[in-house]
C-alpha cells in the first residue's frame, strides 16, 4: 500500500479516536481502520496475567469468539509467545520475525497451530511502554501474511493512539463503575459457562432454559458491562471485579 | 522556574547559555549518542541564532536543570532543513507555529518521568509562554519510543506523517496544539499549580499585551 494511503487511514482513525467517548466506539473505529489495512482482528491489552487484571488495566479486543474463550480457558496468556516477545521489545514486530518464529516450545508451537486454525494466521504487535503505566500491547491480526512497511508504520501510529485513548477512557469510567448495574445471578451463571467455552445451546441445556433466553442474558450482561464482545464480558465480569469463576 | 531567553535578554543569561551548550553535549551526544556535528564538549548548531528562544528550567539554587529550544517556522528550522521527509503533507509553517527541539532534563534517564519536576515545568512553561506570546502550535520530531509518554501528557497531538527509520531509530514528526482548553488538564496531569514562567523574562511589550 502507498505510504500516503496508509497514513490517511491512520489519520482518519486518530482524528475520530480523539473524540471517542466509549471503549465500544474506540474499538469499532480501530477495527474499521485495521480492516482497511488488511487485518480482521485486534486486541489492545495490558500485559498482565489476564485472570488478575486490576481495574485500570486495558482489555479491548475483537477476536473470533470461540478462540478467545478457548484461549482464556487454557490460560494461554501464560505461554503466549507474542506477549513474551512484546514485553521485551520497544518497537513493533510482525509475526514472521525471527524472535517469534524461532525457539518455540512444543506447547507454543501447538498454540500457534491452534490459532491458525481459528483464523489467526499473521499479525503485527505493537508493544506499548509508558512511564508510570502498565506495559501494554496491541495485536493486529489477519488471515494472510503480508509484509508492508507502510502498513506496519500506520498500525504502529494507530496503536499508540488506541492504547492512550483506551487508558484515558478507562480512568473516567473507573469512577462511573461504582454506579453500574450489577449482574443478576442468571447472567453471571451464563457468563461462567461462556468462559468455559459453551455455546448458547449448550448453556440452555445445562440451565434448562430456552436458547434465546441464554442469548438475552448474555446480551444484557454485555450491555451492563459496557462491552461489545463475549470475551470482554467474561473478563470484566469475573476477572477484573472480584467475581471469581467457580 | 522557567526563564524565557530570547534576543532582548540574552546578555543577562550568557553564563546559563554556556552551560546550556555543555549540558546539551552531555545529554544528546554523550548519553543519547546522537551524531551531531559539533565541537568537543559543546553542542551548538546553525539553529542557535539570535532569534532563537530558549526555555530554561532554573531551580531555586540557580542551577540549570533542563531546557528546550524554540525556532520560528517562518525561517529555516529542523523540520524544514533536516526532516521534511517526515511530513506527508508539507512542513507546517506560519507566524503562530514554532518548532521545539533539544528538549531535555538532567534529572534522570527517563526524561519524561512523571515525577520529574523539571519536565513538568518545561511542559507547562511552554504552554504559558505560547499562550502569552501568541504561539498556537508547536512542531517536533521525537523517537517513537517516547511518543506514548508524550501523548499521555493530555495535550492535543497530531502526527504529520508516518513514523520513519532515521539513524537506527524510529522517529515521528508531529504537531501539538497548545490551546487554552487543554492546559488545565495538562497542568493537573503533571501536578503543576499556578504559574511556572518567570514574568520578567518576557519582553515588555509582550507583558503589556498579556496583562
Amino acid at each position: 500500500m502507498a505510504e500516503l494511503a496508509s497514513f490517511q487511514i491512520a489519520m482518519d482513525f486518530i482524528e475520530d479516536a480523539k473524540m471517542a467517548e466509549s471503549h465500544e466506539r474506540l474499538g469499532h473505529l480501530f477495527h474499521t481502520a485495521a480492516r482497511k489495512l488488511g487485518f480482521n482482528h485486534y486486541a489492545c491489552v495490558s500485559c498482565l496475567a489476564f485472570d488478575e487484571l486490576p481495574e485500570d488495566a486495558v482489555f479491548l479486543a475483537h477476536y473470533p469468539d470461540d478462540w478467545t474463550e478457548y484461549y482464556l480457558e487454557n490460560k494461554y496468556d501464560r505461554i503466549d509467545r507474542i506477549l513474551q516477545v512484546s514485553l521485551g521489545s520497544s518497537m513493533p514486530f510482525n509475526w514472521d520475525h525471527a524472535q517469534v518464529v524461532q525457539g518455540r516450545s512444543t506447547a507454543q508451537q501447538r498454540f500457534f497451530d491452534e490459532a491458525e486454525d481459528a483464523g489467526i494466521v499473521y499479525g503485527v504487535t505493537v508493544p506499548i511502554h509508558v512511564v508510570g503505566g502498565y506495559p501494554g500491547a496491541v495485536n493486529i491480526v489477519g488471515e494472510y501474511h503480508q509484509n508492508d512497511p507502510a502498513v506496519e508504520h500506520a498500525l504502529h501510529l494507530m496503536s499508540v493512539y488506541m492504547h492512550d485513548r483506551a487508558v484515558k477512557l478507562g480512568k473516567t469510567r473507573a469512577g462511573k463503575r461504582m454506579i453500574r448495574q450489577d449482574l443478576t445471578p442468571r447472567e453471571l451463571e451464563c457468563l461462567k459457562w461462556v468462559s468455559a467455552g459453551k455455546t448458547d445451546w449448550e448453556i440452555s441445556c445445562v440451565l434448562s432454559i430456552a436458547e434465546r433466553t441464554v442469548h438475552a442474558h448474555i446480551e444484557n450482561a454485555k450491555r451492563k458491562l459496557g462491552v461489545h464482545t463475549r470475551l470482554q464480558a467474561v473478563v470484566k465480569a469475573f476477572l477484573s471485579s472480584g467475581n471469581y469463576l467457580k | 522556574m522557567i526563564h524565557a531567553v530570547s534576543a532582548h535578554n540574552q546578555s543577562e543569561y550568557r553564563p546559563y547559555l554556556r552551560q546550556l551548550w555543555q549540558q546539551r553535549y552531555d545529554v544528546f551526544v554523550e548519553k543519547m549518542g546522537w551524531s551531531l556535528d559539533c565541537a568537543e564538549g559543546t553542542e551548538r548548531d546553525q539553529f542557535d541564532r539570535p532569534d532563537t528562544v530558549y526555555l530554561l528550567s532554573i531551580n531555586d539554587d540557580g542551577q540549570l536543570r533542563g531546557a528546550m529550544r524554540l525556532l520560528p517556522t517562518t525561517k529555516p528550522h529542523l523540520m524544514s532543513d533536516l526532516f521534511s521527509h517526515l511530513c506527508a503533507k508539507g512542513v507546517p509553517s506560519g507566524e503562530t507555529v514554532w518548532e521545539i527541539s533539544r528538549f531535555y532534563s538532567l534529572t534522570g534517564r527517563h526524561m519524561m518521568l512523571e515525577r520529574d519536576r523539571t519536565v513538568s515545568e518545561l511542559i507547562c512553561g511552554l504552554y504559558e509562554y505560547a499562550l502569552e506570546t501568541g504561539i498556537k502550535q508547536v512542531t517536533c520530531v521525537a523517537s517513537m519510543v517516547l511518543f506514548p509518554t508524550i501523548l499521555k501528557a493530555g495535550w492535543d497531538v497530531t502526527p504529520l506523517g508516518l513514523p520513519a527509520v532515521t539513524d537506527d531509530e524510529v522517529v515521528l514528526a508531529f504537531l501539538i496544539d497548545l490551546n487554552r482548553r487543554d492546559y488545565p488538564l495538562v497542568a493537573r496531569n503533571r501536578n503543576v499549580e499556578g504559574s511556572v514562567l518567570l514574568r520578567r523574562s518576557l519582553r515588555e511589550e509582550q507583558w503589556e499585551i498579556a496583562s
